[in-house]
């Protein structure tokens, strides 16, 4: 009778935890931004479960005139879910000492949710296949993001 | 399973155990005698006849019993209910015919082991000799009388077998064969979510087909974008993408769009390996150039 009720349950946390790992979403990406004649190569890590989630993004804008700059910053944030899209909101935003991009160049490139708090983001989050989530800022996949093991 | 018997609310007769008890008092009474009581519960009401006893007691099991064993086991009944304080004389006479058990007796059947109890409030008793009958004679409105009642319990016994019979032979096959259910169960469960995921799967793999080769890459296309071969590979003929070590092109540029995407990968995107993806993303339309 024991071994039942051991089955039992272990069969109730295997449903559970396949059910609790749909939610959550651990993924890293590399994309690489093309606007105008410059270009932004990006290495983003995130992490979203239980409504709050982490990202961590570094990269650098190569620029026209053949500059660089760097780029990184960790945001903390909350989220909401309906179906595949995610309304985010900032908490945190950590910047690098040794980021070189000023705040006026980030605003070129990013939405305010990435430099300052309290701004809302949406996005459009579609898992693709068991490793890996496309992620959609419009009608365009923005980036894939895969699983980190 | 064993049965247990309420009789009257307070006194309780355990067929299996051979025991009767009332109010925290219990005693145990014999062979004979529990299943002389059984049969009198079995015909709550009614005359059950010495011939009756006899049958179902003794002979079924192939003893011939003495002419006073009935006697012998009623007073062992009616000493043992009295010894566990029950003064209710409820077996009643009925001298050189047989015994009852007085039909006020309330009846309630319990099955140990299960949920269910079925209670039997026999008829209120009727008048065996009815003065006022005009046409029928005093026998004859008797026997008609017994007739109905008989029908009535009949049914009534009816029931009372397909329920215990029929569903709790359900509800043991269940308890019975749990440790089979459980693996069923677990395969059923592996086979849903093994057809759900695989569903899932299925319906993220819609989103990029297959369109053509070029060079050396190996093209897919957002299937809401309707890009044909040609566009497919002319975009990849302008994006000027290097396949070598990532041959596997997941391209996106809606017409109308000021975007398009696209993401090289070392493995398809849909098979078990990472697939070890690089992300593209262009500010331009590049159907305009």
């Amino acid at each position: 009778m024991m071994n039942k009720i051991i089955s039992l349950i272990a069969l109730c946390f295997f449903v559970y935890l396949s059910r609790h790992e749909e939610k959550a979403i651990s993924c890293r990406a590399a994309v690489s931004y093309y606007w105008q004649k410059s270009r932004l190569d990006l290495l983003i890590t995130q992490n979203l479960d239980d409504e709050k989630g982490f990202l961590l993004l570094s990269g650098i804008v190569y620029n026209e005139d053949a500059s660089k700059t760097y780029l990184n910053k960790t945001i903390s944030f909350s989220y909401r879910k309906n179906k595949e899209f995610y309304y985010l909101n900032s908490e945190m935003i950590n910047n690098s000492p040794q980021m070189t991009m000023s705040l006026s160049d980030q605003k070129k490139w990013l939405p305010n949710f990435f430099t300052i708090t309290n701004a809302t983001l949406l996005l459009k989050i579609k898992p693709y296949g068991e490793n890996a989530w496309l992620f959609f800022a419009g009608n365009n996949p923005t980036f894939l993001c895969e699983r980190i093991h | 399973m064993s049965r247990k018997i309420i009789l009257n609310k307070y006194l309780v007769f355990e067929p299996e155990k051979k025991t009767i008890s009332h109010k925290g008092r219990k005693t145990s009474i014999g062979a004979s005698a529990s299943m002389s009581l059984e049969l009198l519960i079995e015909n709550v009401g009614e005359l059950v006849t010495h011939q009756q006893f006899y049958d179902y007691v003794w002979r079924r099991f192939g003893t011939e019993p003495a002419s006073t064993s009935i006697y012998q086991n009623i007073s062992t009944l009616r000493r043992s209910l009295i010894k566990i304080g029950y003064e209710e004389d409820i077996i009643r006479t009925m001298p050189r015919k047989g015994f009852l058990l007085s039909p006020k007796t309330t009846i309630m059947k319990e099955n140990i082991g299960a949920s269910i109890s079925f209670t039997d409030q026999s008829e209120p008793p009727q008048s065996v000799h009815n003065k006022d009958s005009n046409e029928v004679s005093d026998g004859e409105k008797s026997n008609l009388d017994k007739k109905k009642i008989d029908e009535y319990r009949h049914r009534k016994l009816f029931f009372q077998n397909f329920i215990e019979n029929e569903f709790f032979y359900f509800k043991n096959v269940s308890y019975k064969n749990l440790a089979l259910l459980i693996p069923i169960i677990f395969v059923c469960t592996f086979v849903y979510y093994f057809f759900y995921l695989r569903m899932s799967m299925g319906a993220n793999d819609e989103t990029f087909t297959y369109s053509t080769e070029y060079k050396d890459c190996i093209l897919f296309s957002k299937n809401d974008a309707f890009m044909s071969k040609l566009d497919v590979a002319n975009m990849a003929e302008k994006l000027n993408i290097d396949c070598k070590s990532t041959p596997y092109v997941y391209l996106t540029a809606y017409k109308n769009a000021d975007r398009l995407s696209y993401f090289r990968c070392e493995h398809p995107l849909n098979s078990n390996v990472r697939a070890n993806c690089q992300s593209y993303y262009f500010v331009k339309n590049f159907y305009d150039e």
